[in-house]
């Protein structure tokens, strides 16, 4: 069972973890491929808009990189670089452009090979060119020697990272990589919206438990970061472009952060929760203008293992799976800041997330548990109460006094019958509610007596006192207290009164139920006894769960039962 | 005879005394109603009884324990219930006869003319006997038992392991109790059969374990014949 177990959890996560080791390996044939590239190092810009794109504008190493800023409001300026083929290319050559923020045109030897997003444009929204885009190169112009490359840029917005990457090489291998990169965000992306929707399903399918919506909320702000991870806009659709930066998918972490320190918060139950996220979100949204992206997630780590320490100290339920999650993240973390796995930061996340799911499916496993156990027990109860008026023993014997009734008195008989009728009609129509009107539960008492007076031919009394009418009780609990008293205390007397009275103390109604009956404590009666007053504790423990009492016990007049529920 | 009944039911308890006399007119002596088991010994400690009817809520150990007491007592016992699920168990005590609840006066008059009846047998016969030992109940299995001795209102029983226990009912209830393999061979003697050794010529049987009781002659050969 424990092994079994072990495979249940751990085999998805295992499944999980090969798929990305695969991925990291693709990764490295593609780099290994790649080596046949040619970078292109040196990259000149200058202003001049009307210049020929066939001719050397710019000095040589005149700026090493684009500062975006110096560029935002200059118009179009001219990105340059020369590149040396060694040898004619026979297959098809392409020259790759990335981290170019904005509209370009690209020139290969003044001939115009390729264009991204639009120069001109009405709008800076709807015209801004992908982060990385290919232009093919004519087969004439690929051949060995000097070639001249000139992009005519325009800056649209500001990026931290915007500095120009130029690439000329094979079209399959310098797509290869690119393909390969959006695969793995798509596997992401998936993994993300799929556990987000879960969760949320989860959050209104399971009484709206504000841990889920976080849990849910910090799914989706993943899928969103990943989607706006500049490097990765291979597949991504026009109107996203002008989000796309490491600006904001950063930011858009550091607000999934605040989501995923909320989960752990409301899973946890911490105290003053709302206060405590609203500084947490405070220091996430300071620490974006303020600290790199790697010390907000260690400072982002600190701040969950606190939390999950205090789960510990408060041994909360399902802390195990969180703590799995939290130390996975940590680990895959500081493997991916090491650079020894590409991916580390979303595998630490998608692991962390494993881990919630089946920490929040046992959970559910759990609770459903409870409910269907509620409900067999509710059942258990109504068919205990049933059973009381059609066990064989009371049947049985009612039909032996009704055979005595007919023989020798036939009117009482009749009543008998009827007296016998009302009862099983009033057990049968209240046994499967939960509370009902404390006159039900009296008329049911007085025609138990009823029966009971003909069958034993005695006297007996119910009194009440102190009740309005208005009280709801549990359906048969004052019944059963009757019947035990007569079944047990009133072997030979002929006479009998029964009190039910009510107290209300506080909060609390107490009633108590009397009988003057024979009290016999140490017969083995009292072990019967107890099966009457367990279905009395099962049924306010159903409907009172936790704010009820009963106590029972012998007097020297007689016997007594005290219920007080809150 | 004289007839004890256990009935907490007043209406049921007026129902068998009322049948009861009906049934039995002159040949009843005496009726008492007792409510519980409890009040009942106190009275059978005190006077004699034939026959006891007793009603038990079987339901449970507690009843059991309760019949076990009253079936060691000198008198037959039968048994009026409505826990008629329970009633082979309750014949493995050796009980007389099994009234099911409810009941009409032929059933009745029926399980009279059972307790009247010598050659009447229980419908299930008897798998044990209980024998009282200071302060608690034994039960003794019948087939332990080589013979039973008739000492004047009690049985003695032998048994195979030599012992000898005293059981408070005489031969002739016994008898009736007792399944069809133990014969009554002489008027102070039932044998268990199975535990025949060889029949003499001389009026005798002869035990598996050595003793030699007499036999009747009005029922030698009947006991010849059953043993061959």
């Amino acid at each position: 069972m424990q092994t079994a177990q072990f495979f249940r959890f751990f085999l998805p996560l295992l499944l999980l973890l090969n798929s990305f080791t695969g991925l990291a390996q693709d990764t490295i044939s593609i780099q290994e491929n790649e080596k046949e590239v040619i970078r292109i190092e040196k990259i000149r810009v200058c202003a001049g808009e009307s210049n020929d794109p066939k001719n050397q504008l710019c000095e040589s190493n005149e700026i090493g990189y684009l500062h975006a800023n110096n560029l935002l409001d200059k118009g179009n300026v001219w990105v340059q670089a020369s590149v040396f083929l060694q040898q004619d290319y026979e297959d098809v050559l392409a020259l790759k452009i990335s981290n170019l923020r904005g509209a370009q045109e690209v020139y290969w030897d003044g001939e115009l090979i390729g264009e991204n997003g639009d120069l001109n444009p009405d709008s800076i929204l709807s015209k801004i060119g992908r982060f990385h885009f290919y232009a093919r190169i004519p087969h004439e112009l690929s051949s060995a020697g000097e070639h001249l490359i000139s992009v005519k840029h325009k800056q649209f917005g500001l990026s931290k990272y915007n500095y120009a990457n130029f690439q000329v090489g094979n079209y399959f291998v310098i797509t290869a990589a690119d393909k390969s990169v959006n695969n793995q965000m798509i596997l992401m992306l998936t993994i993300f919206m799929t556990s987000g929707l879960f969760f949320l399903i989860f959050y209104f399918g399971f009484g709206r438990k504000v841990s889920f919506l976080f849990l849910s909320l910090y799914c989706f702000s993943y899928s969103i970061k990943s989607i706006l991870k500049p490097y990765q806009d291979f597949f991504t659709p026009d109107f996203l472009l002008p989000y796309l930066s490491y600006n904001n998918s950063i930011f858009t972490a550091n607000v999934g952060s605040i989501f995923l320190i909320g989960f752990l918060l409301w899973e946890i139950g911490i105290p003053r929760k709302w206060q405590h996220l609203l500084l947490f979100a405070i220091v996430s949204v300071v620490s974006f203008y303020t600290i790199s992206e790697i010390h907000f997630l260690y400072l982002l780590m600190l701040w969950a293992a606190a939390i999950v320490a205090y789960g510990f100290h408060q041994k909360v339920e399902g802390r195990w799976w969180i703590l799995t999650g939290l130390l996975g993240l940590i680990l895959f973390v500081n493997l991916w800041v090491h650079q020894v796995l590409g991916y580390g930061y979303f595998v630490g996340i998608i692991f962390f997330i494993v881990c919630m799911t089946i920490s929040v499916g046992q959970k559910i496993a759990g609770q459903i548990k409870i409910k269907q156990d509620a409900l067999l027990r509710s059942s258990a109860l109504e068919n205990q109460l049933l059973k009381k008026s059609i066990q064989p023993h009371f049947i049985l014997n009612s039909l032996a006094s009704l055979q005595e009734l007919i023989e020798q008195t036939p009117e009482n008989a009749s009543d008998f019958v009827n007296q016998l009728a009302d009862e099983f009609r009033l057990v049968s129509r209240v046994s499967n509610q939960k509370l009902i009107p404390i006159a039900d539960e009296i008329e049911m008492c007085r025609i138990h007596l009823r029966i009971m007076e003909y069958r034993r031919n005695s006297k007996f009394i119910l009194k009440t006192e102190g009740l309005t009418g208005e009280e709801k009780v549990p359906p048969g609990i004052f019944h059963t207290l009757v019947e035990n008293g007569i079944t047990h205390g009133y072997g030979t007397k002929n006479e009998g009164t029964f009190i039910l009275s009510k107290k209300v103390i506080d909060q609390e109604i107490e009633y108590t139920f009397f009988n003057d009956s024979e009290v016999e404590i140490e017969s083995e009666e009292t072990k019967e006894k107890g099966t009457g007053l367990k279905y009395i504790e099962a049924r306010l423990r159903e409907t009172f769960p936790n704010k009820w009492k009963l106590e029972s016990m012998g007097l020297n007049n007689g016997w007594q039962v005290k219920i007080v529920v809150g | 005879m004289r007839i004890l009944i256990v009935e907490d039911e007043a209406l049921i308890a007026q129902r068998i005394e009322r049948l009861t006399r009906e049934i039995l007119g002159n040949e009843l002596q005496q009726l008492t109603i007792k409510p519980t088991l409890e009040s009942a010994s106190l009275f059978t400690d005190e006077y004699p009884v034939d026959l006891m009817i007793l009603d038990l809520n079987l339901n449970g150990k507690d009843g059991f324990q309760l019949l076990e007491k009253s079936v060691a007592q000198s008198f037959q016992t039968m048994i009026l219930s409505a826990n008629t699920d329970r009633a082979i168990e309750a014949y493995d005590y050796g009980v007389l006869d099994f009234i099911a609840k409810p009941f009409n006066k032929a059933r009745l008059e029926k399980a009279f003319q059972r307790y009247n009846n010598q050659n009447y047998r229980a419908e299930y016969p008897t798998k044990y006997l209980a024998v009282k030992k200071s302060q608690k109940m034994q039960l003794v299995d019948i087939e332990e038992i080589v013979f039973i001795k008739g000492a004047g209102n009690y049985g003695e029983l032998n048994l195979k392991d030599g012992k000898r226990e005293l059981h408070d009912k005489s031969l002739q209830h016994l008898e009736k109790l007792l399944p069809s393999h133990f014969e009554r061979i002489h008027k102070s003697f039932i044998v268990n059969l199975k535990m025949v050794e060889s029949i003499s010529t001389k009026y005798e049987v002869v035990l598996k374990n050595g003793e030699v009781i007499p036999i009747s002659r009005s029922i030698y050969k009947r006991v010849k014949d059953l043993l061959s």
